[in-house]
């Protein structure tokens, strides 16, 4: 069995609380046990070492936010459980290490990586949080622009890297 | 860049997309995170890349069994590395026994980052050119894949098998002082004859019975030459009768007989050489003592069966390549046709021991107690049988040898083997 990483378990766990949470909130009772059932996944695939897991419990997790979004559930509590996703997913990886030696380098690889991770993704959570209080009315062709800048943008960036 | 970053790409497009068709700005929001994250990874790759690396080993010949510790030091010359992943090569049959062959570590500038294990393994030569490192930002999002030179070998030499000093009497010598009877008058122990005196005899041989007959003359005791022999070890590695059982392989066996032999021959005082019919041929030229047992054992524990090799390549091999009058020594367990390939051997003037493993016993605890397979080996065995006889008949010594039983066991046969062909050619 890999490792037991408190810092990816904790993320993951807060993910399904706050999705759970929000879904539970919203009265739609499908969508907390699509969360526990997905998180119970990940605890027996972690038995079978399992590497792709940690991935898939970020698509479905960001999935189903999505979806509690669209379907009227708190957008807070589905953003923070999509960056807590994110963050257990990240964390999870620092995890697949764990059976190596440990030594100054790779102890300072971990506090460092633990840190830039907690910022990133906590500036981000602060900031789209900050954003679901901002109402500013855009029209749709400038919207249009916009994504359509964005993905561009991904796109020119993913062939240039 | 690497399969997480794309990952999150997809994850942010998507989210976009979901946001543009929906129209609902929180979906936009909840991309925010993800795109942070990307952005933290981008600014915290390295930049200046300059690492160095160098491998050791602990010992550069082991016996089988003997752990080997290798110690990687990677160091790092240029700006700080965020994420340094060092993926060291592993060969087939390598069994790790301390430490760990991967580490993802942070490498300041200036430092050393250092990995170290220790293996066991088989026979075999263990050369590694390059060490793979990933070096990337901490989140491994944007990566370069680098192989930093770093060379470093070492040998696993074939198990000793116990064999005592061998003393065999080739039909050629060489006019250098050594183990093996010569068949000529000089210098030695074994008495030779009697001959008349000469002066410049030692008085100490006089043979005073014979001087007694003869009041007028004096005669002297001779001895028997000791002389150095030319030997020439022939291993055959093809895989077409090199054959395996399990994890094992009948060419184990004969490169223990080869070393056993070499060791023997050589510690007895003859010069030994080498050739290995195999994934190409190795060569060893002729010497003496313990830098040319060295040499040999290093050549026998690099030697892997071939599979490409031809199944005429016994027969073409360049025999001239040993010494005129050597004594061949062939360990090979033997296909149908080889008796041609021997039958050129002896053309060429050489005297031929023929060591052969027998690959019938080696396999026949494989095949399940039946009818058909007890039918099957007895062929098989009346095949060798008749194929044994036809290369003694070319006035070659064989040594039948069934590999379960210790190789010291035929050393008696070997060398009666190889006197009664001396005495029947001479």
């Amino acid at each position: 069995m890999e490792p037991v990483n408190k810092h990816a378990l904790g993320a993951c766990l807060l993910a399904a609380i706050l999705l759970a949470g929000g879904y539970g909130l919203g009265g739609s009772w499908l969508g907390v046990w699509a969360v526990l059932i997905m998180m119970a996944s990940w605890f027996a695939c972690r038995t079978y070492d399992f590497r792709w897991m940690p991935s898939v419990l970020l698509i479905v997790y960001t999935g189903i936010a999505a979806a509690g979004i669209l379907t009227t559930v708190s957008p807070a509590l589905m953003i923070a459980g999509s960056a807590f996703a994110l963050a257990g997913w990240e964390l999870a990886d620092q995890g697949a290490g764990q059976g190596e030696p440990s030594t100054a380098l790779r102890n300072l690889y971990q506090r460092e990586h633990l840190k830039l991770a907690l910022m990133s993704i906590g500036l981000g959570l602060l900031v789209a949080e900050s954003g679901l209080l901002v109402q500013i009315a855009i029209p749709f062709g400038l919207l249009l622009l916009i994504a359509l800048a964005v993905l561009l943008s991904l796109f020119l960036f993913h062939r240039s890297s | 860049m690497s399969a997480k970053a794309n990952l999150v790409l997809l994850v942010v497009a998507g989210l976009f997309l979901a946001a543009l068709a929906s129209r609902n700005g929180s979906l936009a929001m909840m991309a925010l995170p993800f795109l942070l994250y990307l952005l933290a990874g981008l600014l915290a790759s390295p930049k200046d890349i300059r690492l160095g690396a160098t491998r050791s080993v602990s010992s550069l010949r082991a016996q089988p069994g003997e752990s080997i510790t290798v110690t990687l030091a990677i160091q790092n010359e240029g700006s700080s590395v965020p994420r340094l992943e060092i993926l060291e090569q592993t060969r087939s049959g390598m069994l790790i026994r301390e430490g760990s062959l991967e580490q993802r570590l942070t490498l300041p500038s200036e430092k050393t980052a250092e990995l170290r294990y220790t293996f066991q393994g088989p026979r075999g030569m263990y050369a590694w050119e390059t060490i793979p490192v990933i070096v990337s930002d901490l989140f491994g999002l944007f990566e370069q894949r680098l192989d930093l030179p770093a060379q470093a070998q070492t040998l696993i030499l074939p198990e000793q098998i116990p064999l005592r000093r061998m003393f065999i009497q080739p039909l050629h010598t060489l006019c250098t002082v050594g183990p093996n009877l010569s068949r000529l008058p000089g210098i030695g122990v074994d008495f030779w004859g009697v001959r008349e005196y000469r002066p410049g005899d030692s008085l100490r041989w006089i043979h005073w019975r014979n001087s007694a007959r003869h009041p007028q003359q004096f005669f002297t005791k001779e001895f028997e030459r000791e002389e150095m022999a030319n030997i020439g070890l022939l291993l055959d590695a093809r895989a077409t009768t090199n054959l395996l059982r399990g994890e094992r392989n009948l060419l184990e066996y004969s490169t223990q007989a080869a070393a056993a032999l070499a060791r023997s021959l050589l510690r007895a005082g003859n010069r030994v050489s080498l050739l290995i019919v195999g994934e190409r041929m190795v060569r060893v030229f002729p010497g003496t003592g313990k830098p040319q047992l060295a040499r040999i054992l290093d050549r026998l524990a690099e030697c892997e069966p071939s599979e490409k090799l031809s199944f005429d390549a016994l027969k073409y091999i360049p025999v001239r390549l040993f010494p005129t009058n050597s004594l061949i020594i062939m360990i090979s367990p033997l296909r149908l046709d080889d008796d041609q390939s021997i039958a050129r051997l002896r053309a060429e003037g050489y005297q031929v021991l023929l060591v052969s493993p027998d690959p019938i016993q080696f396999c026949a605890s494989e095949y399940p107690r039946n009818d058909t397979s007890s039918l099957a080996i007895r062929a098989a065995r009346l095949e060798r049988a008749a194929l044994l006889w036809r290369i003694r008949q070319m006035g070659v010594a064989v040594v039948d040898w069934p590999v379960d039983q210790p190789l010291s066991k035929y050393a008696r046969e070997m060398r009666r083997a190889v006197y009664g062909m001396t005495r029947w050619n001479r």
